[in-house]
């Protein structure tokens, strides 16, 4: 460089010719330019901030596990001996049980097949009717072979000169009652189950409305009806006895479990871990089978109400003008409506099933996607970014793809995942109210409105498979504030 | 002037909202399969002409609808019932709406009280335990359905001690019934716990953020007392808000009675509602949903000019 003045002046023809001049200036990076640590994008970031939040992360795990459970879970269901699915297979012998691991369970030939009644060939018909005063209650009284769920068979030695025999049965879980008190007292012997007219008959079974789960007093009196009157005239005192019914199953079912089962074997039962409800459903199988539905319902209609939403959003926001009014004042209208009330009326015209419920549920809440969205979209059009792409020539799909897309996505997971929760509560609101999916079919919902019917006798049946609802109406929850957390810093640690 | 033309479009919108609310229910009870009368008994031609006859069965379904419409809104008349006779919709809601809202009365007076309490305290003493018991009440109040809650009280409070502890069932709380004092105090705390948890939560951030504005700074540069500081400044400010969640309280309450007065066996609207559900009486659940749908509309249009009033700049959008 021949000339060093360097105030502004013409360019000389030797100056333009030397295209030294002309060489790009040394990039000098300064210290405070230096990247100091990686680049961290927005997606990233979120996830560091997710990961970072422990009871989120305790949370995501709960509902991972839940879905796996209930993914996975009824693969591995016992098979049932008629091939209805295992949720839904019947057992009567083991209605509202408590959670078990697997009782004791007695080996039978087959369900409700009872011996016949024993009839005494030597009994004497000619000897004349006792008097009220010297009747007895016949004696040996007891129980033939098992008692078991399916019946208990009684004998006792008949009686000359009566009429026949009555047998009684009380409940004696809950209250005080000794077998004295029902031997010597006719008011407490409960209900009474049989009345034998043949004098001669030394056998009953009684083999309806037993509960497993109870601990009964029998007891038999001896009676002569009053030949003028047709009265019965029982004797005063009774023989009783108690009995603890012994739970039996069917010797297909029982093969099923353990291959070389017998007739007549005690064997270990199946485990019922939520215990089993008034059909002797397993309950713990049947929420495994409800997560499904629960699940299903849980992804798709936030799914469906976003998209909807989306395109309701978008249309109002990018036509703008009077569209844009038109469609927010129906949004508005709508959202004004009772949504809860008109949840249960779309229910009932449409009747019970799951594709009624999608429809039901994504009916109106989609509403609230289209509002915020339309918001996002206008406030996205006008941003700088924005009209920065739009100057530099980018193509339109590549601006919606590269600069609206991305930032709408938070938002969206946001209220995508708090919309989850919601879902799950309404179908067993739904349910509750006897709205839910068709019977045999379980869901989350039905097992608590099933458990509902007789709550105050069998908490638990509620109880338990309330508690998974809960908890995983919490993770969803938790999980929720914390994708807003993560995806907005701004509004960490409000509320 | 700008406040009126706000009440009135305000009051245009409910209208609207009112008829769709309306069409609707009118055209999904049309669309359950079958006719209002089809499952009564067996009843002779003659009175199910009749029958028809009266509630206007037999016209096209535009010209019932205008005729339902205007017995509704025009003569305030909802119907009969096809399931129990002579039972006039007006009357089960002339006896059974009183009961919900007596429950509900005193379910908002318990949770708006406890809620402003808790709240203010909370925002007081962060961290401490009430604090934190009042965060965890808020998140359980707010994610978990108010049902579950009917169910544990009832356990808890009733059925427990009734069977296992002993307790006299004549003087302690019953697990279900109606006609006494008692029976209002566990579908009161059920449902007054979602108000605790929305109104505690909504006050206590209202209160943070309340508390760093710069009048709330200046009046402690001034030297104000704290009492004073927070009652006159932070919660004065800080309560406003709390208009504007009292429809969606109201809704939750209202909505979540539709269980929980079937749970603890209250003879409300909402036990009524559950009634005719489960035995298809449509002209008792669209009278229902109407005049339930109605009230509540009503409540919004009542929140939304009251805040109009007391906010100036809601008027404006």
């Amino acid at each position: 460089m021949k000339n060093t003045n360097l105030s502004p002046h013409e360019l000389t023809a030797d100056e333009l010719a030397d295209a030294r001049l002309f060489t790009p200036q040394p990039a000098k990076g300064s210290a405070a330019e230096q990247l100091s640590r990686p680049v961290v994008g927005y997606w990233k970031d979120a996830l560091i901030r997710l990961s970072k939040n422990r009871i989120a992360v305790f949370a995501l795990t709960l509902i991972v596990s839940v879905a796996l459970v209930g993914i996975v879970g009824p693969w591995f269901f016992p098979t049932t001996s008629d091939g209805t699915p295992y949720e839904n297979s019947q057992n009567l012998n083991f209605i509202n049980q408590g959670p078990t691991l697997g009782k004791p369970v007695l080996v039978i030939e087959d369900a409700g097949q009872f011996m016949d009644d024993k009839i005494d060939e030597a009994y004497d018909f000619t000897a004349p009717l006792l008097k009220a005063t010297e009747l007895t209650p016949p004696s040996g009284f007891a129980v033939v072979g098992q008692a078991t769920v399916n019946g208990v068979t009684l004998s006792w030695n008949t009686v000359r000169g009566v009429s026949g025999y009555q047998i009684y049965r009380t409940v004696v879980s809950g209250q005080p009652i000794s077998i004295e008190d029902v031997i010597s007292d006719a008011g407490m012997r409960g209900l009474q189950v049989g009345t034998i007219s043949n004098p001669a008959q030394s056998t009953f079974t009684d083999g309806s409305g037993l509960n497993p789960a109870e601990q009964y007093i029998y007891s038999v009196v001896a009676y002569v009806l009053d030949p003028n009157t047709q009265e019965e005239i029982v004797s005063e005192r009774a023989e009783a006895l108690k009995v603890s019914l012994v739970q039996t199953i069917s010797l297909a079912d029982a093969q099923a479990l353990k291959p070389d089962a017998q007739v007549g074997e005690t064997i270990r039962g199946h485990a019922h871990l939520f215990g089993t409800d008034a059909l002797g459903r397993d309950i713990l199988a049947r929420m495994i089978t409800g997560t499904r539905i629960d699940f299903f319902l849980a992804l798709l209609v936030p799914t469906v109400s976003l998209l909807i939403g989306l395109c309701y959003g978008a249309i109002s926001g990018l036509m703008g003008g009077k569209v844009d009014m038109i469609l927010m004042r129906i949004v508005e209208i709508l959202d004004t409506l009772p949504e809860l009330l008109l949840l249960i009326l779309i229910q009932v015209a449409l009747g019970k099933g799951v594709s009624s419920l999608v429809i039901a549920l994504c009916a109106f809440s989609w509403t609230g996607y289209a509002r915020v969205l339309r918001g996002e979209v206008l406030r996205l059009r006008e941003i700088e970014f924005v009209h920065a792409s739009r100057l530099l020539g980018a193509p339109l799909m590549s601006i919606v793809f590269r600069h609206v897309a991305p930032n709408l996505l938070g938002v969206i997971i946001v209220m995508w995942s708090a919309q989850i929760p919601r879902i799950i509560t309404s179908e067993a609101f739904l349910s509750l109210f006897g709205l839910g999916v068709e019977a045999p079919m379980a869901t989350w919902g039905t097992v608590l409105q099933d458990a509902a019917a007789h709550f105050q006798q069998y908490p638990a049946q509620f109880f338990l498979p309330a508690s998974i609802l809960a908890a995983t109406l919490l993770a969803f929850y938790t999980l929720g504030d914390a994708l807003r957390d993560a995806f907005d810093p701004k509004l960490r640690g409000r509320d | 002037m700008r406040l009126l033309r706000f009440i009135l479009q305000r009051l245009f919108l409910a209208v609207i909202t009112l008829l769709t609310l309306f069409t609707l229910t009118f055209f999904l009870m049309r669309a359950v399969p079958g006719d209002p009368l089809m499952r009564t008994k067996e009843i002779p031609e003659e009175t199910r002409k009749n029958l028809e006859e009266r509630y206007g069965l037999d016209k096209p379904l535009h010209k019932q609808y205008f005729l339902q419409l205007e017995r509704i809104f025009i003569h305030g008349d909802f119907g009969t019932s096809f399931r129990t006779v002579g039972r006039e919709v007006n009357d089960i809601i002339r006896e059974q709406f009183p009961v919900s809202a007596g429950v509900g009365i005193v379910s908002v007076l318990i949770g708006v009280t406890t809620g402003i309490a808790l709240g203010i305290v909370a925002a007081l003493y962060r961290n401490s335990f009430i604090d934190r018991f009042a965060m965890f009440l808020c998140v359980a109040g707010i994610s978990l359905p108010s049902f579950l809650f009917a169910f544990i009280f009832q356990y808890a409070l009733a059925v427990y001690p009734l069977t296992t502890l002993g307790f006299n069932p004549d003087t302690w709380l019953r697990p279900a019934g109606w006609g006494e004092p008692r029976d209002f105090i566990m579908p009161s705390i059920t449902l007054s716990l979602g108000i605790i948890a929305s109104i505690t939560r909504m006050l206590k951030s209202q209160m943070i953020e309340v508390g760093f504005s710069e009048y709330v700074k200046t009046a402690k540069a001034k030297g104000v007392s704290l009492a004073r500081l927070v009652v006159m400044h932070q919660i004065r400010n800080a309560i406003l808000p709390i208009i504007s969640i009292i429809f969606p309280i109201l809704v939750f309450t209202m909505s979540g009675s539709l269980i929980i007065e079937g749970v603890f066996g209250i003879p409300g609207l909402g036990r009524a509602y559950m009634t005719s559900i489960q035995n298809s009486d449509y002209n008792v659940i669209m009278g229902l949903t109407v005049f339930f749908g109605g009230f509540l509309i009503v409540m919004n249009l009542i929140t939304d000019i009251l805040y109009g009033v007391i906010d100036p700049r809601i008027r404006v959008g």
